[in-house]
């Protein structure tokens, strides 16, 4: 008896096994070395030099050599602060509006519709962006003056860049769609009988049962997407970054986290001092996880 | 199940020693070229180099430029670099004080090295300690594009420029020309116009930020004029000089191909970066290395002497879309008939190098780009920019040089 549920264990193991090589190898180890390196002063060509925490004292108080440390901080918060609510935002209304079809078929139009931004490669989606968001021919500004608005300098302006790119990150909500998708579909349609029977508007049975039931999902779709916000970099690289060579955008209005990070770690050679960044936000992020497990509502009770 | 395994090793094994046993291989990156008649150029010349040295192979891996630095670096830390590559002028003198590039002193001094053909300014830039660890492969400058239906005679002059910019200007649909953004390319033109002003961008020991002498507050000062008649949204469109709406731009030779292939309409001139004391532009260019870890030195050494000699400098100066960096090639019709190929040769006449402080990406990108967008922006004036950056390099510039 017991032989058979050490067997069963070494099975359940040998299955998870490939994720854990995985998650060994290409997330636990680089962590591990990248706090080894953020004590070290390193350019990736030499061997690295012990200098403990001057990395992290440099970063918080040397205002001269890294003048834009808080300044990309700041930049980063403004970011997560538009783009997450913006994405889900919209993620969950078009989970609604395809939820609310009824044939099959065009329903899995839809969702492969929406979905399908996500699986462009983001130099492509820039390219496209880059065009809506031109400043003479742009759609969006042919539009604007068609409407008597004025068109704006979008992507060249540091007025307007920043919310450019998190409405351009907004396109990319189907992830947050699918989920949200699951989740409506996760709702047992009984509840909504029984709000019908007791006389129910539409409006209600939405506010006391859809919007509680999928607080599970709210609350983890909220999470991994500061997450992901806090870290964006790739869109922003493409548009203003080694082709464009302005390393931060219009008056670095877009000088995220990461792409500061970056710079230093591959423009200005200071690798250390890179790891030491990505430390700094690593433990900001995990604070922040934990503030969000402690204060938002995760279940429905 | 183990069998499997140990005949998969076996395999394997098999398979590297196959590998090891062939023709000596040396790995050689460059930049992505822009269009596929310099890749033809490329496959040539190792074609040629393979015939003469026929015990040797080389395997060439084309890397975007924009990312190529950020690769090379990556792949050297672990091992996995290449043999011979291309690198940045700057980028020399900070690997070969890392010990990551061979000192080739030794090679250049062998009696049939023709080091005297090689031009002064690009072969300098190879140099550190007094020792040589690269050649120079190209060098390109930057020089004024204009749109010859626009303007028809380009300005020589400060005052002229101004005049031109004031005459062509047309609000919504003309910009007068394109006033680089106060970021890191600004500040990488903005030397230029500093030194046309007669002024330096450090002083002769380095330390020291020489930037906002009255030369440069005059550089700025034009640039803030220029964007009076220049206006942002107009310069930040897409194909905006291509298309007619920027009559003056400065760009590099490299964008000539560009224009010929896919803008055969634009009627474009070239002409010197207008003066107010001098003719000035910015020098930029690649060296070609090889790493100290290469496991054949004296193969790629025979290599970089082979495309740099007399017979093949030319051909990797058109692939690179820039200009040959020895004596004996400069007269090579590819760059003397063809008109805005010898413009940019006569621009190169008036070129000065970027500084060699250890942190002068850092000042270029985070502290004279600010200056600039400050002065531009009106935010400051620019003799109240200049001094706050030049005050701010100089101890980054102290720090360096420690």
């Amino acid at each position: 008896m017991i032989k058979a549920t050490t067997r069963e264990k070494i099975a359940g193991y040998l299955f998870i096994l490939p994720l854990l090589v995985y998650v060994g190898v290409f997330l636990i180890a680089p962590a591990v070395m990248s706090l080894f390196f953020s004590m070290t002063q390193w350019n990736m060509r030499t061997q690295p030099i012990w200098i403990g925490i001057e990395n992290y004292k440099e970063l918080v108080f040397n205002h001269v050599k890294y003048p834009y440390f808080g300044h990309s901080f700041w930049i980063t918060i403004k970011y997560v602060l538009m783009a997450v609510p913006m994405g889900i935002g919209s993620g969950f209304c078009l989970a609604l509006l395809i939820n609310s079809v009824k044939r099959e078929k065009t329903e899995s139009f839809f969702k492969v519709a929406f979905y399908l931004p996500v699986i462009t490669s983001s130099v492509a989606v820039a390219a496209i962006w880059k065009w809506i968001y031109d400043s003479r021919y742009g759609l969006l500004n042919i539009f604007l003056t068609k409407l008597g608005f004025e068109g704006q300098n979008w992507l060249g302006d540091a007025r307007t860049a920043l919310f450019a790119l998190a409405v351009l990150a907004m396109w990319g909500c189907g992830v947050t769609m699918i989920i949200y998708l699951a989740g409506l579909k996760g709702i047992s349609p009984q509840f909504y009988e029984a709000a019908k029977i007791d006389g129910a508007s539409a409006l209600a049975s939405f506010w006391y049962i859809t919007l509680p039931l999928l607080r599970p999902v709210t609350f983890f779709l909220i999470v991994t997407n500061v997450i992901a916000s806090f870290q964006v970099f790739e869109i922003i690289y493409v548009l203003y970054g080694a082709g464009g060579g302005s390393y931060g955008g219009p008056n670095n209005s877009t000088l995220t986290y990461i792409m500061y990070l970056y710079n230093h770690a591959f423009r200005y050679g200071e690798m250390g001092l890179a790891c030491a960044m990505s430390f700094i936000l690593f433990i900001l992020i995990l604070i922040l996880t934990i503030l969000q497990f402690k204060i938002l509502p995760q279940s429905y009770d | 199940m183990k069998r499997l395994l140990i005949f998969s090793l076996v395999l394997l094994m098999l398979f590297g020693a196959s590998f090891a046993s062939a023709a000596e291989k040396l790995v050689f990156w460059a930049y992505e070229p822009d269009e596929y008649i310099q890749r033809d150029i490329m496959a040539n010349i190792i074609k040629d180099f393979e015939k003469t040295f026929s015990d040797v192979k080389v395997e060439i891996i084309y890397l975007p430029k924009g990312d190529f630095e950020t690769k090379l670096i990556t792949a050297m830390a672990v091992g996995e670099g290449p043999d011979i590559f291309y690198l940045d002028q700057p980028l020399v003198s900070k690997f070969a004080a890392d010990g990551v590039i061979l000192n080739l002193s030794s090679y250049m001094r062998a009696k049939d090295f023709e080091k005297n053909m090689f031009l002064s300014g690009p072969l300098n830039t190879c140099e550190y300690n007094g020792a040589y660890y690269g050649l120079p492969i190209s060098q390109t400058a930057v020089a004024l594009i204009y749109n010859k239906d626009l303007v028809s005679t380009p300005p020589k002059t400060w005052d002229e420029f101004l005049k031109i910019a004031k005459a062509v200007y047309k609000e919504d649909n003309i910009a007068a020309f394109g006033v680089p953004s106060g970021d890191g390319w600004g500040a990488w033109i903005f030397p230029a116009f500093v030194h046309a002003a007669g002024g330096e961008m450090v002083d002769q020991t380095g330390k020291k930020a020489v930037f906002n002498s009255q030369a440069g507050v005059d550089a700025l000062e034009l640039w803030v004029e220029l964007l009076k008649y220049s206006p942002r949204k107009i310069l930040d469109s897409a194909n905006s000089f291509e298309t007619g709406h920027v009559a003056m731009i400065i760009n590099g030779p490299w964008m000539l191909d560009h224009w010929k292939n896919n803008w055969p309409d634009l009627n474009f001139g070239i002409t010197l970066i207008p003066k107010k004391t001098r003719y000035a532009t910015n020098i930029g260019g690649e060296d070609i290395a090889i790493a100290s870890y290469c496991k054949y030195p004296e193969e790629a050494w025979n290599f970089i002497k082979f495309v740099t000699n007399k017979d093949h400098a030319a051909d990797l100066a058109m692939v690179m879309g820039s200009f040959p960096t020895r004596a004996d090639t400069a007269k090579d019709p590819r760059f003397t008939s063809d008109p805005g190929r010898k413009m940019f040769m006569e621009q190169m006449k008036y070129s000065f190098a970027r500084p060699r402080a250890r942190y002068w990406l850092k000042i270029n990108d985070e502290i004279i780009s600010k200056a600039l967008r400050e002065a531009m922006a009106g935010e400051k004036s620019a003799k109240e920019a200049l001094d706050e950056a030049a005050q701010r390099a100089n101890i980054l510039l102290q720090e360096g040089s420690k």
